[in-house]
């Protein structure tokens, strides 16, 4: 089934915040930021922006009936600044006017005095300096220590991985007018209602029920509106709530990408330990987690970055430390993947350092530790329907992959210029929230007296089509046409409390909740027909495509018309589910647990060329085995598949996320970040499903597929390096991700030296 | 007074011809559907159609409407996606939805103009063209490689469309309303005896990428002058042994031009690493020069060219070598209200040859790490002449003239790349990245000279 939204898509008929109609008197606010990482502020001045005319007000700290704090998880992040500043970008005040035009203007000349105090940059530095955002954990299997002997081959080695931009494209903002009875409505950006209506709550002092938050759709997310909606939403609110009159803010571009955060830039110590069969027998690492400012969801990161230490490989001696490090740049926060990219992009480095090493081939040692059933994850679940070594052997065989290696061998033995490199890259990702207590789900669903539906869960739609999949469960559930329902917009007074749409997990858990509540509905409806057809058992009556059959046989009870009787005999047409995930369980205390729903599983092949001249290259062809479950929409899946790779690749190759000493972001506008465009897409892509088996917590057994896809980008990165050491065998390893054209070129000509000789 | 249709409906407005254009179709004719992602022409969910009268008809290109001066929308038919639908989808929109090359719908509209661009076009309607089409379009959600084909899947529907008449085909089937085919003379009535008049003087703006994105204030407060179109400034000519190209010529007309191609190969490749489809329909070569940019690309060449300006101001002509006209970071040596009328140069002879390079951090849609371009006079394997020009090194793009001049009197071979590497980097001092700029001047330089002479140069040369 094609996107339900599609239709409106193509014609520019979907409305987002931007496109609201707005009320009169609309006031549009401009957000003064901090121009310096660190600083105490000593002295703001207002008064020449307060005299421009057509500004209305500037809302601070001193409007702020209620608390001036948003943090989730920690109660750590002001909404503007007070005393100190604690990043470039970091809010300090809107300004709102009766034009956006205006109210910049008035923010160039707000004046403000700070005192200056030393940043702290990097993760490296944060951890010298033991500024923490939360203390470090460790994740262990087995015994690091006493296994080191037993190793043939002991490699050790440093490894980076930048942050990255969300770039989704519509940039964060909101809209928030006054109710009746000082009520609050805010329409917001965001995947998470629930933590904009808390937050909003707190700021304005004011009772959770008073406010309304209202997401029609998001023109994307990424997880960059998962924590970081909840900002603007609430200065937009607090303006309103000041002011009385509505206000917009929606940020600019390079307001979005400076303000903001990102994904957490890593940097990684490893230790891996090799038995002369090349099996993994022991595995250490410390990464340094980048978090910024304040808390935001890096605790959660974190802890991905744990769960995912041992990537798509059984590892029997494990010791996975993170250390979350506070530093001046803006709140880092969720990026599909979420903390998983990094944890796994640390042990393909270290394979490959060790294939390097060994002179061996890095297919060989990834093959030969790739998970089986039965496996135990340092988390102490395991590995059930383990399809990692299926998905290998799978891509193997399909794509041909001896054939591949020798073509590709066959052009560099032929090519200077130009050489390719090919890599395999295993994945497995587990799904669920990390934090059992997320893993809940909504959904209100009402039958209207002609027959027709709607339903309201707690998901945001974002373009991943998760209202497409909860509108076919529901429909499947009813067994009546598609046309006859629609999904309404995420809704805090239709829909309370909902989880943030993250985790991969919105289908899962919401589609749940759906046919639970069609199912509840379903069982009155028998009742009823029971009764209109004088049939005995309830049990016996069927719906099926929207005729009511009895005892298998049809009758001339229709959908439409069983709805009516329904309603005339006074049973409820409306009905409000929730689900909550069993089996899943974790013990912060011991760090064992089984956090997991389900994993899901998948093989990358990547072909890529290097342009040994410039510095460049290109992806000649990805294709992927990927374990959908049994998929119930191919369309959607796919879709999900082919958008995370790229935007993995990009993480792992052209966007550089460079802060420079002072804590500014170098490439800070569209301009100078650079997101893979139309060129950079593979000139080959083919996703195939894994012939898997459907998971019972899964909805319809149809695997949850937002994240996991991304990870595939890894292959890359280790394509394009194996294509630089045809160039140049004896290049220095240096594993940093992204491989930058900058970094390509260097590497490719390590005699810069002689550059001017 | 400005004057022009948007879908089919015949609009006058007062605003300021410098204001951009996607603010009065979304804040004033509530046009919801034209999308801004970024403001900076980088992403392209702004993307409409402009068409002007042409040959009797009426040539539609795409631009990106957040940078584009509402005064260059006078006396032309803007299309935005509302002015596409119809109460049926269109086969593009079909196309999109059939093979799921829209997922949070934001870039979408964006997607669908620039398909039109491709089919209202000239060019072949092959997928490479489709691609090349929407090359100023940024999609997070869906790796493109569905709306490649959707693409594909358009080019095929395309393949009975004539070459005239393409109007005429589409509303036919069903691509366009049927309103588009009264355009033509509607337009006319409009436009009677209005052409783009040059003053002498105001706030020059020509296409607009660059003054709207670095000084919007600027460009709605003051008086404009709009040079946007001028028939007289957007042509090449030859003169005697010189080629003249009107600075009003868009980079597309660059692009496109025959004469360009037959006198530089590989002229349509070079300018396909210059922006975007639809920037490339706004940036013009005047533009280029006068915001005296370190990398503008055109400016790079056109100084290895030895290319030469003609301005006036007030009535009063004046001519300078380009590679003297930029005085510091974004700084050149020109009244603000003088305008650039041509740049010219030696047309090349069958024994000039020419290269251009252009390295980024993403290959399209990328302004330069470090571009450069070279142009050397070949003679029996000795090199007559030669110049060489290269972007991205500090304030202002470089003459290198030591390098060349050492090229001078010599064949090409390792020796002398390495003799005239071993001088231009004596001659630079790259401000930032300065290691890896040294590298890619190194690079450039022995690409120029192994695009010369592929038999006499070696990779040993950078061993
Ligand atoms: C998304 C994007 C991508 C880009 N990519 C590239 C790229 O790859 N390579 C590159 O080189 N550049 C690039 N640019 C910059 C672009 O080249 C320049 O913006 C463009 O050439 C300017 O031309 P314009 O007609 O739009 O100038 P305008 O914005 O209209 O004017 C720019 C300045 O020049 C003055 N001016 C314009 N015409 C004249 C004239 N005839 N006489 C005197 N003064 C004049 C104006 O007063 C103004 O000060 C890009 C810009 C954007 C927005
Ligand atoms: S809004 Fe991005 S190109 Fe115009
Ligand atoms: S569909 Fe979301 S950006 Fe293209």
């Amino acid at each position: 089934m094609i996107n339900i939204d599609s239709r409106t898509h193509v014609r520019g008929e979907s409305i987002y915040v931007n496109d609201i109609p707005l009320r009169e008197d609309t006031l549009f606010g401009v957000v003064f930021a901090s121009p310096l990482a660190h600083g105490k502020v000593k002295s703001i001045d207002f008064s020449e922006a307060l005299q421009i005319d057509g500004v209305e007000g500037i809302i601070s700290v001193k409007d702020i009936k209620g608390e001036n704090q948003i943090g989730g998880i920690i109660q750590d992040e002001e909404l503007f600044a007070d005393k100190t500043v604690d990043y470039i970008g970091m809010p300090i005040a809107l300004v709102c006017a009766k034009t956006e035009r205006i109210a910049k203007k008035a923010v160039s000349r707000i004046k403000i005095d700070i005192e200056e105090l030393h940043p702290i940059v990097t993760a490296r530095e944060a951890y010298a300096a033991k500024k923490f955002i939360v203390p470090s954990r460790t994740f262990k299997i087995g015994d690091t220590e006493s296994e080191w002997k037993s190793c043939a081959h002991i490699i050790e080695g440093q490894a980076e991985m930048g942050g990255q931009e969300h770039v989704y494209l519509e940039t964060q903002g909101a809209y928030a007018y006054l109710t009746e009875d000082d009520g609050i409505k805010i329409h917001s950006s965001t995947q998470a209602t629930k933590y904009v209506q808390r937050a909003a709550a707190k700021v304005l002092g004011m009772p959770m029920h008073k406010i309304e938050v209202d997401v029609n759709r998001i023109g994307g997310g990424f997880g960059g509106k998962e924590d970081q909606g909840t900002p603007w939403a609430c200065m937009a609110a607090l303006a309103a709530q000041t002011l009385r009159k509505p206000v917009k803010l929606v940020l600019s571009r390079a307001e979005d990408i400076k303000m903001t955060g990102k994904r957490h830039p890593y940097s990684f110590d490893f230790k891996l330990g090799l038995s002369k069969d090349l099996k993994i027998v022991c595995y250490e690492v410390q990464c340094f987690q980048n978090a910024g400012a304040c808390a935001d969801v890096s605790p959660a990161v974190m802890e991905r970055t744990l769960f995912h230490g041992t990537a798509s490989y059984f590892v029997p001696n494990a010791r996975i430390t993170v250390h979350s490090c506070k530093t001046n740049i803006p709140p880092n926060t969720a990026f599909r993947g979420f903390g998983a990219p990094q944890g796994m992009f640390v042990l393909e480095a270290a394979l490959m350092k060790a294939a390097v090493t060994l002179g061996v081939d890095m297919m060989e040692i990834q093959k030969k530790n790739l998970l089986s059933e039965g496996d135990r994850f340092p988390y102490d679940q395991e590995a059930k329907n383990c399809n990692a070594r299926k998905c290998w052997d799978t891509a193997w065989k399909t794509f041909g992959v001896e054939k591949l290696k020798k073509e590709v061998a066959d052009f560099n033995q032929k090519n200077d210029l130009f050489k390719k490199g090919v890599s395999l890259y295993p994945l497995c990702f587990g799904i669920s929230f990390t934090k059992t207590s997320l893993n809940q789900g909504r959904s209100l669903v009402h039958i209207y007296s002609d027959g027709t539906v709607s339903i309201t869960t707690g998901v945001v739609e974002m373009g991943q089509g998760v209202n497409t999949k909860i509108l076919q469960a529901a429909a499947q559930t009813l067994s009546i046409s598609t046309r006859r329902f629609t999904i309404h917009s995420t809704n805090t007074s239709r829909i309370a409390n909902p989880s943030p749409t993250a985790a991969s997990s919105g289908a899962d858990l919401n589609g749940k909740a759906t046919i639970m509540a069609c199912q509840a509905l379903l069982a009155r409806l028998k009742g009823v027909a029971c009764q209109e057809l004088k049939a005995q058992d309830p049990g016996d009556i069927e719906i099926k495509d929207e005729v009511i059959y009895h005892k298998g046989r049809k009758t001339e009870l229709t959908w439409a018309r069983l709805v009516f009787l329904t309603e005339e005999a006074r049973v409820s047409l409306s009905e409000h589910a929730h689900y909550a995930t069993p089996i899943i369980h974790f013990n912060k205390a011991m760090e064992k647990g089984h956090p997991f729903a389900y994993h899901v599983y998948g093989t990358a092949v990547t072909v890529v060329t290097v342009d040994c001249l410039r510095g460049t290259y290109n992806v000649d062809l990805v294709k992927i085995i990927h374990d959908f479950g049994s998929s119930m929409n191919l369309d959607i899946d796919i879709g999900q598949v082919e958008g995370a790779l790229l935007q993995g690749i990009g993480l792992m190759t052209i966007e550089e996320l460079l802060i420079d000493q002072t804590g500014k972001l170098v490439y800070d506008d569209l301009s100078s970040y650079k997101v893979p465009d139309i060129y950079f897409t593979p000139r080959t892509l083919e996703v195939k499903p894994l012939d898997s088996k459907p998971d019972p917590l899964a909805l319809l057994g149809s695997k949850a597929v937002g994240e996991p896809p991304l990870m595939y980008g890894i292959g890359t990165y280790f394509a394009i390096l194996k294509a630089m050491r045809e160039f140049n065998p004896q290049l220095k390893l240096e594993l940093w991700a992204p491989m930058t054209h900058q970094k390509c070129l260097m590497s490719l000509y390590d005699n810069y030296g002689d550059l001017l000789k | 007074m400005l004057n022009f249709i948007v879908n089919n409906k015949e609009v006058r407005t007062e605003l300021p011809p410098g204001s951009a254009l996607v603010d009065y179709l979304r804040d004033v004719l509530h046009l919801y559907g034209t999308k801004i992602g970024c403001r900076e022409g980088d992403c392209g969910a702004c993307t409409i159609l402009v068409g002007d009268l042409k040959n009797g008809g009426v040539k539609y290109e795409t631009m990106t409407s957040c940078l584009m001066p509402l005064g260059n929308a006078n006396h032309k038919h803007i299309v935005t996606i509302e002015g596409i639908n119809g109460d049926e989808l269109t086969p593009i929109q079909t196309e999109l939805i059939q093979k799921n090359g829209t997922q949070c719908g934001f870039c979408t509209p964006g997607f669908v103009l620039s398909l039109y661009g491709f089919c209202l076009g000239d060019k072949p309607r092959i997928l490479e063209n489709a691609v090349e089409a929407m090359g100023g379009n940024i999609c997070r959600c869906t790796g493109y490689k569905s709306i490649e084909r959707a693409a594909g899947a358009i080019v095929e529907q395309l393949k009975p469309m004539g070459k005239s008449d393409q109007v005429q085909w589409l509303v036919q089937n069903k691509f366009l309303p049927g309103y588009f085919l009264e355009i033509p003379e509607r337009l006319r009535k409009i436009n009677v005896g209005k052409v783009v008049e040059i003053k002498d003087s105001g706030c020059i703006i020509a296409g607009g990428t660059d003054l709207l994105l670095q000084d919007p204030e600027k460009a709605i407060e003051s008086e404009a002058n709009l040079v946007f179109g001028a028939k007289e400034y957007k042509q090449i000519k030859f003169v005697g042994n010189k080629c003249y190209i009107g600075a009003a010529s868009t980079f597309t007309d660059i692009k496109e031009s025959k004469e360009l191609n037959r006198l530089f190969p590989k002229m349509a490749d070079y300018v396909k690493l210059v922006a975007s489809t639809p920037v490339r329909n706004m940036a013009t070569v005047g533009g280029n020069i006068a915001n005296g940019s370190p990398i503008g690309d055109v400016s790079v060449m056109f100084i290895a060219l030895d290319a030469v300006l003609v301005m006036k101001n007030k009535g009063k002509t004046r001519e300078v070598t380009l590679k003297d006209f930029f005085a510091g970071y974004k700084k050149v040596n020109k009244d603000p209200e003088e305008l650039i009328e041509w740049i010219y140069f030696d047309t090349p002879d069958g024994k000039t040859l020419f290269s251009f390079e252009k390295i980024c951090k993403r290959d399209f849609l990328d302004m330069a790490t470090v571009n450069s371009a070279m142009r050397v006079v070949v003679d029996n394997g000795i090199i007559k002449k030669a110049s060489f020009a290269v972007g991205g090194l500090g304030p202002t793009i470089r003459y290198l003239e030591k390098a060349a001049g050492y090229l001078v009197g010599k064949r090409i071979d390792n020796q002398t790349f390495k003799q005239a590497n071993r001088i231009a980097q004596t001659e630079i001092t790259p401000r930032s990245r300065a290691e890896y700029k040294r590298s890619l001047v190194r690079q450039q330089l022995f690409i120029h000279l192994m695009n010369f002479s592929p038999e006499t140069i070696s990779l040993e040369a950078l061993r």
